[in-house]
């Protein structure tokens, strides 16, 4: 692997979490999760209450990273044609043209997710699977790169369609905002407000930067004892009794992606195991349903997971 | 006092006998539950010794004596051989697979030999059962399936077995009861073919199948586990779409109740093999079915889990 | 699978179990009638053929028929069934038809317990060392095949497991022979036998017969076997000291001297005594068994050796044959003269002569004795006789027919030892001087790679003894005045010096030979070591031995106690390394970063199981921030080697070395 890259990697990145993280204050995990998140290719939920920055987080990264940005809020009567677009006849030309919906775009940002009906969300949820959308017989590439931001109001809200464990099984991250810290808390009082800031913000990085960065994601090296560890903790989640299925798969694969991502944020040509548990709770607790349904939560079954030996 | 110290006598003979119990798996061999004795062969030798030891002191004769002490050394270390045969095994069960009572079936053994060394010549028999299964352990893990005969439908407890060695000199013999808490499924023996015919199903539904019939075209659905391979749009798959079923349907499909009230007769027992008969040949005819039993009912559907669930259903009756 | 008991499951076994048979009877086919070997090497014949699928294994009536014949064969040949040679040719009969029976599993075990008798019955015959190799290699073909018998399930490739087999069998063996040792040297043993031994008839021992006639040691001369050896408490004393004296002969029929048994003359605790001329010289004899009932001392004995009768004559005999090494303790004086004893002119049993004996001798003696009138004169004139006329020692003098003594002092004069002592002595007595003839060996060698003497069959020698009645038994050599101008073979001269002799030849010889010579004097001393330690190792020995550590007269009960104490030991050494099974191999670096893990937990700091190293390294900086260059180091090159993309051993050696450096202190605060 090009050492290049590596080395380049991390300034910028860094560069990249300091602006975002300029907009959002005290936010520096998440902010780091979602570039990950970013680089592996994968899409991010955030889940949080309404008003804690979500989709701040999402404007503050779209335009650190020069991307272009569209953002669709989720509402119950909306219809899966009102994200992928139309095809309506043009009775000039005498042709339907296809009107590209807002999933057309580098960095979509799906607010409040569930909200709409399951139909809905399944339409936005394919379109991420196949960074494709085919409407009408057909097939539309979306653009490269392609990066989903959805946001969910916990499940205990009113009105709300949670999204199924297979749907969720699709993002690679979850991740929490939280409330800031009184810190950062009185400096948000005390600044302008930081939405006022987003237009001001200039892209770090280009995108096709951000493709070789993406390529290079795949290039990390796991050791086989990294390997060993994924599949310790992929067994233990198997065989957990507190676990009702354990982790699919994909999930393995997600997780060895994020660890890698993080490891190259960390300028690092090799993952570290530090890698793959600073990433596992965000990559697992949304794809972990714990026995006695409900009561535990999935952040408390990856903690769980986390105490997995080291080989 | 006396009374405790029999009892824990008693236990530690039962423990020598039979082991202790149904433990959960894996049993893992360890000193306090490896047992080694001496087999017949070994009581020979050991006379033979005796007599050889005799003759070196009769004839004080200085390389008898040392032959017969380095024999006599040789099987006190084929004794600790023959226990770490055996010593750090760990055995669990595969899962038996369901059988209709009087087959036979056959019961996985698995050994996970963490150690580097072969365990060579091991035997595993079910208690009870006089020969034993021979086969080598290398590293890692072994499965061997042991016969397993069944008598009565049921769930029931996973027979001891014994897994023992004699290795390397047949001197000795090292062994360790397997007890595991583990269940098998036996379902009832089906009734002979003749016995009876299906009973006339064509009951009339007054609603459509959801796609059960067998007539009608009526679209595609993605596949499900369970589904006929037969109603799989091989086409579609092979377009790259993925796997699709095709759903038939009408009004006029069919539903078969396999129902314990119509089963002729008065012994539990031979209405249950009748049921299991019926549904061997309704998996034969491709035809889905239900099963209604006076505390269960099963809603119609075929395939391979469908049809355990019926099964394992009248096995448990 | 499941198998039956059954022997086609062993494929490599059978024929394993018959090259051990034939191994095992191959040290016995000397000692087998013919016609035993020829049958026991037909049934291994007929056996592997059958092994091999091409004929039937004989029915019952044939396999009984053999085992009558076998038995008729050994009952005519050695009139018995019982001893050593006929009970051993019986085992060698059973265990060859034993394989015409071999059907199940149990069986090949029995064969193969059987061939450990026979190897054990072989040591009856021989514990020398090279067999003892062989009954090594012998134990390890048979050990290899109990091996593949009990491992039944080795169908397939199965002479691939031959070498594993075999190396199996090896390390039982290792791991066996310390105990087997401790066994060997702390058993308690007895004395004696257990029961009376059937006597054995059929000695083919070589050595000294109890008769002499001319031609008896001759053909020792050219033996150059071990009589016995020798060890010193001090200096060896010179060579025309060395008269091993063995049997004393005082009945002469005209052609052959010989001492019918008498037990009136046996003493068992008192001595004649004898005046000593300076003090006694103490040594050890390790004698080889002769199966005959005497034992050789210096002349003259001090004291008895234990277990030995001393007869009238000072010789000394043990209750029963020597049939094993014998190893005794004696002491002798050089120079003595006996006590005031009997009268022995006034005894037939010194003078007694069959009648018209040697008549020209006599005549001789008639002459000497007119002229002188003492016995001693007589005496110096008798051997004078010898050294004035032509007399020759030769190795083959011409035969003598009617009156040896006659014809050889008048015709042939051409003899050796025998023919000197015997002339002596009929001259002696011809004279009224009490004689006798004593058969022992005179001289021997000190091997000069070691601290002892060997006495070697070629050193027989024969000599007399006369009474004479100002001084009792004097020991008189005729032989000994024959001047070396009239000794025909050079050896034989050179047997008369022997003081000079090895020097001499080491000097003299081609480097060939004296390196020959070296090689035989150093295989005879580990032959010695062998003989004293372990063949001859009995009660005697065990006390001495455990004297020498500093236990005198260890009882059997404390041998018993250390016996247990010692096997105890031994096996829990041995199930301790056993039962300790190396799980996988550990890698270098991981073996590494556990040192630096246990280094830490042994200051309190231990790694949880669930830690990555740098979040181990982390908390350890907090504890202890004196270690935090350490611990840095070492995990960061820990995370290079085991997470990194490439494999550098400079990093690992110098992971090595930090590891081996890394000693953190407790805290001292």
């Amino acid at each position: 692997m090009d050492s290049e890259v590596i080395t380049e990697a991390r300034p910028l990145l860094d560069r990249l979490t300091d602006q975002v993280g300029e907009v959002i204050l005290g936010k520096e995990q998440p902010i780091r999760l979602a570039l990950a998140c970013l680089l592996a290719r994968g899409h991010l939920l955030i889940e949080d209450l309404p008003g804690v920055g979500k989709t701040t987080l999402a404007h503050a990264l779209a335009g650190s990273l020069g991307l272009q940005f569209n953002r669709i809020q989720f509402t119950s009567d909306l219809l899966p044609a009102d994200i992928l677009g139309v095809s309506i006849f043009d009775q000039a030309s005498g042709l339907f043209v296809f009107h590209p919906g807002p999933v057309f775009a580098q960095l979509v940002l799906a607010d409040e997710i569930n909200r709409a009906t399951p139909k809905t969300q399944s339409a936005l949820l394919e379109a991420m699977e196949e960074r494709q959308v085919t409407v009408e017989g057909e097939t539309r590439p979306l653009p490269e790169p392609f990066f989903v931001i959805a946001t969910q109001n916990p499940a205990y809200q009113i009105g709300t369609f949670p999204l199924p464990e297979s749907q969720l099984d699709r993002f690679l991250m979850r991740v929490q905002l939280g409330y800031p810290d009184s810190e950062a808390e009185r400096t948000l009082l005390n600044g302008i407000d930081r939405r006022r800031m987003l237009p001001q913000l200039t892209p770090v990085i280009s995108p096709t930067h951000l493709a070789r960065l993406q390529d290079s994601v795949d290039k990390v090296h796991a050791a086989p004892a990294i390997l060993d560890y994924l599949q310790a903790i992929l067994d233990f989640s198997r065989q957990s009794p507190d676990i009702a299925h354990g982790l699919s798969p994909r999930a393995g694969l997600a997780l060895l992606h994020a660890a890698r991502a993080w490891a190259l944020m960390a300028g690092r040509d090799h993952v570290l195991p530090d890698d793959v548990q600073t990433v596992l709770p965000a990559v697992v607790s949304h794809r972990l349903r714990a026995v006695d349904e409900g009561k535990t939560q999935g952040e408390v079954l990856a903690r769980q997971l986390l105490q997995v030996p080291v080989p | 006092m006396a009374a405790s110290q029999t009892s824990l006598l008693n236990l530690n003979l039962q423990r020598f006998f039979r082991g202790e119990g149904p433990q959960p798996a894996p049993h893992t061999t360890h000193r306090r539950n490896v047992y080694i004795l001496p087999t017949r062969i070994g009581l020979i030798f050991g006379l033979l010794l005796l007599v050889m030891l005799i003759g070196a002191i009769n004839y004080a004769n200085s390389m008898g004596f040392l032959f017969t002490f380095l024999l006599g050394s040789i099987s006190m270390v084929a004794i600790l051989h023959t226990y770490q045969n055996l010593l750090r095994l760990e055995i669990h069960s595969g899962t038996v697979p369901a059988v209709f009572s009087g087959e036979l079936t056959q019961l996985p053994v698995i050994l996970d030999n963490p150690g580097r060394s072969n365990r060579l010549a091991l035997e595993v028999r079910l208690a009870g059962e006089e020969l034993p299964l021979l086969f080598d352990a290398g590293v890692g893990q072994t499965v061997v399936h042991l016969d397993l005969p069944t008598m009565k439908r049921g769930r029931h407890p996973l027979p001891r077995f014994v897994l023992a060695s004699r290795f390397p000199l047949g001197l000795f013999r090292a062994w360790t009861h397997v007890h595991l808490n583990q269940t098998y499924l036996v379902y009832p023996a089906p009734a002979t073919s003749s016995s009876l015919p299906l009973p006339s199903f064509h009951t009339l539904a007054g609603h459509g199948d959801q796609g059960r019939g067998a007539d009608d075209f009526a679209g595609l659905r993605t596949y499900h586990h369970g589904d006929s391979p037969r109603h799989i749009h091989w086409k579609a798959l092979a377009r790259q779409q993925g796997m699709l079923t095709k759903q038939f349907g009408g009004d006029r499909s069919e539903e078969l109740w396999l129902d314990w009230q119509q089963v002729p007769g008065e012994e539990i027992e031979m209405r249950l093999s009748i049921l299991v008969r019926w549904i061997i040949e309704a998996e034969r005819e491709d035809l889905a079915y239900g099963l209604r039993l006076p505390a269960t009912e099963i809603k119609p559907s075929r395939g391979p889990a469908h049809r355990h669930q019926c099964l394992e259903a009248l096995a448990l009756f | 699978m499941y198998l039956p008991d059954n022997l086609k499951r062993y494929p490599p076994a059978p024929f394993l179990l018959l090259l051990c048979v034939s191994l095992i009877l191959l040290p016995h086919l000397v000692r087998i009638p013919l016609w035993l070997s020829f049958l026991t090497f037909g049934i291994l014949i007929w056996r592997g053929l059958h092994d091999l699928g091409r004929v039937r294994l004989p029915g019952r009536f044939v396999r009984y028929g053999i085992i009558l014949f076998g038995i008729a064969g050994l009952l005519f040949h050695y009139h018995s069934l019982i001893g050593r040679q006929a009970g051993t040719s019986l085992l060698l009969l059973l265990t060859a038809m034993k394989l015409m029976e071999l059907q199940s599993r149990r069986d090949a075990y029995v064969m193969l317990f059987l061939c450990y008798f026979v190897v054990i019955l072989g040591f009856l015959f021989s514990q020398s060392i090279p067999m003892t190799v062989y009954m090594v290699v012998l134990l390890l073909a048979l050990l290899t095949t109990q091996i593949f018998y009990s491992h039944p399930n080795a169908s397939e490739a199965s002479w691939r497991q031959l070498l594993p087999h075999g190396r199996l069998a090896g390390r039982i063996i290792l791991q066996a022979s310390p105990l087997a040792l401790a066994l060997f040297i702390l058993f308690p043993r007895v004395t004696g036998p257990l029961w009376a031994m059937p006597d054995e008839a059929y000695s083919s021992r070589t050595g000294l017969s109890d008769k002499m006639s001319p031609g008896g040691i001759s053909r020792l001369r050219n033996d150059n076997s071990v009589a016995f050896r020798v060890k010193f408490a001090g200096d060896p004393p010179g060579a025309n000291q060395l008269y091993w004296r063995g049997i004393i002969l005082w009945r002469f029929d005209g052609k052959t001297w010989d001492a019918p048994e008498d037990h009136r003359y046996y003493q068992k605790d008192s001595l004649i005594p004898v005046a000593a001329g300076g003090p006694a010289l103490d040594y050890t004899v390790t004698l080889e068994p002769h199966e005959q009932r005497w034992l050789f001392l210096l002349d003259t004995p001090a004291v008895i050796p234990e277990n030995a009768y001393l007869t009238l004559e000072r010789q000394l005999l043990t209750p029963k044959p020597v049939d094993k090494l014998l190893r005794y303790r004696a002491s002798s004086y050089l120079n003595y003269r006996y006590e005031k004893d009997v009268d022995w002119r006034e005894s037939p049993r010194y003078l007694a002569l069959p009648a018209r004996v040697a008549p020209k001798t006599h005549n001789l003696i008639s002459t000497l004795r007119a002229r002188h009138s003492t016995d001693r004169e007589l005496v110096r004139a008798v051997l004078r006789y010898f050294y004035d006329n032509p007399f020759y020692y030769s190795r083959t003098p011409p035969l003598l027919f009617d009156d040896p003594v006659d014809e050889f002092l008048f015709e042939t004069r051409s003899g050796f030892c025998e023919h000197y002592a015997s002339s002596f002595t009929v001259m002696m007595r011809l004279a009224g001087i009490p004689a006798r003839v004593v058969v022992g060996y005179q001289g021997g060698e000190m091997n000069p790679l070691s601290d002892y003497m060997i006495v070697r069959q070629s050193d027989a020698h024969a000599w007399s003894e006369v009474w004479l009645a100002d001084y009792g038994w004097m020991r008189i050599d005729p032989t000994s005045v024959i001047p070396p101008g009239r000794i025909e073979n050079s050896d034989d001269l050179r047997r008369r010096q022997p003081e000079t002799r090895i020097a001499r030849e080491l000097l003299q010889q081609p480097w060939i030979l004296k390196a020959y010579k070296q090689a035989r004097f150093a295989l005879d001393a580990i032959n010695n070591r062998w003989n004293q330690w372990v063949v001859g190792f009995n009660q005697k020995r065990q006390t001495e031995l455990f004297g020498a550590l500093g236990y005198p007269d260890i009882h059997w009960r404390e041998l018993a106690t250390l016996l247990g104490l010692a096997v105890t030991v031994i096996l829990l050494a041995l199930s301790w390394r056993l039962f300790r099974m190396p799980l996988q191999k550990k890698d270098p670096l991981l073996q590494a970063y556990d040192r630096f893990c246990k280094r830490l937990a042994a200051v309190g700091l231990e790694k949880a199981l669930s830690e990555t190293p740098a979040q181990f390294a982390q908390r350890v900086k907090k504890h202890r921030q004196d270690l935090s260059h350490d611990v840095d180091v070492i995990t960061r090159l820990y995370q290079r080697l085991r997470y990194g993309r490439t494999v550098s051993a400079t990093l690992m050696r110098r992971l090595l070395e930090q590891v081996q450096q890394f000693k953190p202190q407790r805290h001292v605060t």
